[in-house]
């Protein structure tokens, strides 16, 4: 939006603004009973304010938790993208480890989210990743082994990050 | 009966087999677990087995470790489980884990 139309906006808010303050004063003047409500009418409103006060809470929660379900998502993406993450080395694989473990309470976690539209996603890359910590568990100390399966480590990573990419979309639709 | 894995064994536990480097999952079982869990066992106590403040524990040293108590030592699934509390706030997976493998070896022991 440019400059001109920034304050082309601002001057018709502002217009608005002083009829309506000037609609009230006018009729606060004239009409006696301008102020007077009945129960009924005031109920009404009362009913209508917390209506959209606790529709607009709920919407805004609903969107606080998709966005932090989508900021975990991205955070183990990051995690899945780091090359410690399956050392293809027999030397000093802790930090392999570590961020196996981080993912792994990762998925936990989202597991047990109540979000209908990814759980079969998050089901599958849960069932992609155990078999990722198996075969680097049971291989780690065979270097030649882990070299050998690169590819197929890579095929695991590169089939959960799809699947998490589907899930950012999903999550907003 | 507790046994605090970064205390009483190291805290970068390695792979499977002894064979295959240090602190792996077998050289855990037999030397510390089934002692204690045996121990335990006796004094009708629960054994605790604090996995915290560890680099993290490969699957391959998790399950020789309690699925090995299955296949070498002759234990049932329900009495491992039963008897054992996992403490285990940095990885959350673990009792998980250690039940699934409890129960796949058994599983294999029992075709």
């Amino acid at each position: 939006m440019s400059k001109g139309e920034k304050i082309g906006i601002n001057i018709f808010l502002g217009i608005i603004f002083f009829i309506i303050i000037f609609v009230f004063v006018y009729n606060l003047l004239d009409n006696n009973d301008f102020m007077k409500i009945s129960i009924y009418q005031l109920l009404s409103i009362v009913c209508t304010i917390c209506i959209s006060y606790y529709l607009v809470q709920k919407l805004t929660d609903n969107r606080r938790n998709v966005d932090n379900i989508d900021k975990v998502i991205y955070k183990l993406q990051e995690q899945l993208h780091n090359s410690e993450v399956v050392k293809v080395t027999t030397m000093d694989n802790r930090q392999a480890l570590i961020l196996q473990k981080s993912i792994s309470n990762k998925l936990l976690y989202l597991k047990h989210i109540k979000q209908e539209k990814i759980a079969d996603d998050i089901q599958y890359v849960e069932e992609q990743f155990n078999k990722l910590r198996e075969l680097y568990g049971n291989h780690m100390t065979e270097e030649d082994v882990l070299k050998s399966l690169e590819k197929d480590f890579q095929i695991i990573i590169s089939n959960i990050d799809d699947k998490c990419e589907k899930m950012h979309i999903d999550l907003y639709n | 009966m507790k046994i605090v894995i970064r205390e009483d064994f190291s805290e970068t536990p390695g792979s499977r087999y002894i064979d295959e480097g240090p602190f792996s999952g077998q050289d855990f079982r037999d030397r510390i677990l089934i002692k204690k869990y045996n121990e335990a066992l006796t004094n009708h106590e629960k054994l605790e087995i604090d996995f915290d403040g560890c680099f993290g524990f490969a699957t391959s040293f998790l399950e020789e470790s309690f699925g090995g108590l299955v296949r070498e030592y002759k234990k049932t699934a329900n009495e491992i489980l039963d008897n054992i509390i996992i403490i285990s706030e940095d990885d959350d997976t673990i009792p998980g884990l250690v039940k699934k493998y409890v129960l796949d070896a058994e599983g294999a022991t029992n075709k």
